[in-house]
């Protein structure tokens, strides 16, 4: 007995190393950071699961454009009695309102998505002229969302890095101005990556054209016409 | 058995499960009529083994010590794998869910796996002396996978101290004590009920189209927290049981304080972040309080018998500290209720508070309205109206926001007690069991669906209370088809109009029955026959609307006492017959 006790706490010691490897288990259905982000297939994939986003009902669906931009407008009223839906209608929208924070969440989501796209994409190992490519895309789709957010919200936090841990997460609200510079900036260096057209199979991406569209509409806001040279940005809305 | 007392002991069990989920909604049905015949299949496979080894020694020394030894380690894994097939579009419903492959639109298969370990090195000492005095203490190393690297590992000592008075020799020359022992114990208790995968970044994947294909994205789904440890719950526990003429009456008595650290709990952030939510180690709360128990044999008789027995337990819960001082916002959210969270947990205050606005009432006449600086422009009599208590600077700034938001109700009773009855007369024996709680506070989120006054729905009856010209004096708003945003904000607010008593006594069960005499049935071929009849959930005491106070739709901690559509406990009749041979 008194000789088997150290004979026992010895391998049990000696266990140790195994069972740290027996409490590893990591997921078999899902992949981590560590694991992706490597190919052009990767790359690919990350870029195609921005535009997913783009059809979840909060945004351009019913409860974003028709709830949130119809309701606003005089063009429409609600029907029946939601709460949220009359409170857009009557300008007393609060922070819980779930059409609105939905609207705010999924843009977010669209922007973190395309930060993971941007930041990672420095890793890959792919043809440089597609990686730039679908790097301008992704920014081309960020814009997109900060489009939508500042003429919504006006002033918003500007996130271009993806989050990667919950330290450090209160970003304060960037100005208009900001919002737009970074918009602008982000949308003129696509001009020169994004390709004029893809095949049949990548019918739906941000193409060139859809780039110089955007900047013009942005250029159009007459807020900030007013605030620059109208007359020159104009004339570049213009140009393509 | 290695030597006299040491014994050493491997064992393996395992349990394995499958279930299996069939379904198909025909053509006359309505899901079915839409989809043209629906069918799916899904199944799930877990498998879970034990691996203990153990080592003990057990011996008595010259009588009187009592030594008891016991170490050890067991291992543990837990897998799952799940599997899903689904089409709709069918030809015919002849099929049903037997052959997917027939639907004209066939979903994605999907199929997902999980996996989870536990190690624990376990050691325990019991010694007793004489009967008397015994001690136990216990020191246990848990690690799970489902923790951050370097945290997967916790410490969890227990002791124990007991001591039976009634054995000492002081104690033998009386017989109105037939028991008295003391108790003493602490313990710490781990808690690693969380996802799998919860320490660790995941990402997830997307279904897009473009052109005429579908294309796969894989996105960030989900943050993990490496940060992520063992829940600890550390109790500190004293008794005293007693046992008086013969255990005719005996007592059982505990007091204790635990303390809860590193709670888990979803922790929200910012959306901005991309992401809504994560699971951290919030902080820590404590709970302290008695519980009683009191049995008494009141008559034993040959012919007539009574024996009784009463509980009383009582808690008082705290949050102690949150690890940033902000309160949480925590209870599963209704869609009816425009998403909002109905609980908070916040420092010095307990884990069951709700949260939500005061309600006001409804406006009475135009002169209330006026009066109130917060009402909306649109404001008719009859409308409800929420209390402004806040605003951003901390003062009423005559708007309805989140700031108004504050602790409205407690879902945790004051206390809780049992009652319970066995009366034996000859052959019958007849016995109840009550039940109750006291000073809880119900979340009645029906009334939302079922108070809206819009003609169109089932509504209760106090509706017919509502605000009507004739009727002003009420909290029940008026009936109206369509109402201005801020009453039916008011209408479909978390909020104290939705808080109602909860406190209840409610007869749990009733049952009255008859056993046949001995030699008579014996005749038979029987060896005992019974015959009874038996009630449950007979009759329940309570002030509270819904239909059911003893009910909680959420069947989790952080979300009790809230109730919306919840299946209430039925009332049961039973009668029966009981045969032995």
């Amino acid at each position: 007995m008194k000789r088997l006790i150290p004979v026992l706490l010895l391998l049990m010691l000696s266990m140790t190393g195994c069972m740290d490897h027996f409490l590893n288990n990591e997921p078999e259905d899902s992949l981590s950071p560590q694991n992706f982000y490597e190919s052009e297939q990767d790359a690919r994939a990350a870029i195609y699961s921005v535009y997913e986003r783009l059809g979840t009902p909060s945004l351009y669906n019913l409860n974003g454009v028709m709830y949130i931009l119809d309701n606003a407008s005089d063009e429409a009223r609600p029907y029946g009695a939601n709460a949220e839906r009359v409170a857009i209608n009557d300008y007393s929208v609060t922070e819980l309102n779930t059409i609105t924070s939905g609207w705010w969440k999924i843009s977010f989501q669209i922007i973190n998505r395309v930060n993971a796209v941007t930041t990672n994409m420095p890793g890959t190992d792919m043809d440089p002229e597609l990686r730039a490519s679908i790097v301008g895309e992704a920014k081309f789709l960020r814009v997109l969302a900060y489009f939508n957010l500042v003429r919504m919200y006006g002033k918003i936090p500007i996130i271009t890095q993806e989050t990667e841990n919950f330290e450090d997460i209160r970003k304060p609200r960037s100005p208009v101005d900001s919002v737009y510079a970074q918009i602008i900036s982000d949308l003129k260096g696509t001009q020169e990556v994004l390709p004029v057209s893809y095949n049949a199979d990548d019918q739906g991406r941000a193409t060139v054209g859809a780039a110089k569209t955007l900047l013009a509409k942005v250029y159009l806001k007459d807020k900030l016409v007013g605030k620059l040279q109208a007359d020159v940005f104009l004339a570049r809305a213009v140009r393509f | 058995m290695i030597t006299k007392g040491l014994e050493a002991r491997v064992s393996i069990g395992g349990n394995l499960s499958y279930d299996k989920n069939d379904f198909y909604a025909p053509e006359n049905t309505l899901q079915g009529r839409q989809t043209g015949g629906y069918g799916s299949v899904s199944t799930s496979k877990s498998f879970r083994w034990v691996n203990e080894n153990t080592i003990s020694y057990e011996n008595e020394f010259l009588g009187l010590h009592k030594l008891d030894l016991l170490g050890g380690f067991t291992l543990e894994r837990a897998t799952s794998e799940n599997l899903r097939g689904a089409s709709a579009g069918f030809v015919t419903d002849a099929f049903e869910y037997h052959n997917l492959n027939a639907g004209e639109v066939p979903s994605n298969p999907a199929t997902g796996a999980s996996e989870s370990s536990l190690v624990s090195y376990i050691g325990r000492v019991h010694y007793g002396f004489d009967e008397r005095y015994l001690v136990t203490l216990t020191g246990r190393i848990d690690g799970s996978s489902r923790f951050g690297e370097g945290n997967k590992y916790g410490f969890f000592p227990s002791g124990a101290l007991a001591w039976r008075v009634t054995n000492e020799p002081f104690m033998e020359d009386q017989n109105v004590f037939s028991n008295i022992k003391l108790r003493l114990s602490y313990g710490v208790t781990g808690n690693q009920a969380i996802g799998n995968y919860a320490a660790l970044t995941q990402l997830g994947n997307s279904q897009v189209t473009f052109g005429d294909r579908v294309a796969v994205g894989i996105n960030p789904a989900s943050l993990g927290n490496e940060d992520l440890r063992w829940e600890k719950t550390t109790q500190y526990n004293a008794g005293l049981d007693l046992g008086l003429f013969n255990n005719r009456i005996s007592l059982t008595t505990d007091i204790y304080y635990k303390k809860t650290t590193d709670l888990l709990l979803i922790r929200r952030v910012p959306r901005y972040t991309g992401y809504t939510q994560y699971l951290d180690n919030i902080g820590s709360t404590e709970n302290r309080g008695i519980e009683l128990t009191l049995d008494t044999q009141n008559i034993t008789n040959s012919n007539f018998s009574w024996t009784s027995s009463v509980n009383f337990a009582m808690n008082r819960n705290e949050v102690l500290k949150l690890s940033d001082g902000e309160p949480l916002l925590v209870g599963t959210p209704i869609s009816y209720a425009s998403g909002q969270s109905f609980r908070i947990i916040q420092e010095g205050k307990s884990l069951g508070a709700f949260y939500g606005y005061k309600y006001g009432g409804v406006y009475s006449d135009q002169q209330e309205i006026n009066n109130n600086p917060a009402a909306s422009s649109s404001a008719q009599p009859g409308d409800p109206y929420l209390l402004d208590i806040s605003g951003p600077e901390g003062q009423p700034d005559g708007t309805i926001d989140g700031n108004d938001r504050t602790i409205v109700g407690n879902g945790f009773p004051d206390f809780t007690f049992g009652f319970t009855n066995n009366f034996v007369y000859r052959g019958f024996d007849l016995s109840f069991f009550i039940q109750g709680l006291y000073g809880n506070e119900i979340l009645n989120m029906n009334t939302l669906r079922l108070e809206t006054g819009r003609g169109y729905l089932n509504q209760t009856s106090d509706l017919l209370n509502r605000w009507t010209p004739e009727n002003r004096n009420t909290d029940i708003p008026r009936a109206a088809r369509s109402r201005s945003s801020a009453s039916q904000t008011a209408m479909r607010a978390i909020s104290s109009r939705l808080i109602e008593d909860g406190s209840y006594v409610r007869l749990k069960n009733i049952t009255l029955g008859y056993s046949f005499p001995v030699d008579w049935i014996n005749r038979f071929g029987a060896r005992s026959v019974r015959l009874y009849v038996s009630a449950q959930n007979l009759y329940t005491l309570t002030n509270y609307s819904g239909y059911d106070p003893e009910v909680s739709t959420y069947n989790n901690l952080g979300n009790l006492g809230a109730d919306y559509g919840t299946y209430p406990k039925a009332k049961t009749y039973l009668m029966g017959i009981e045969l032995g041979f």
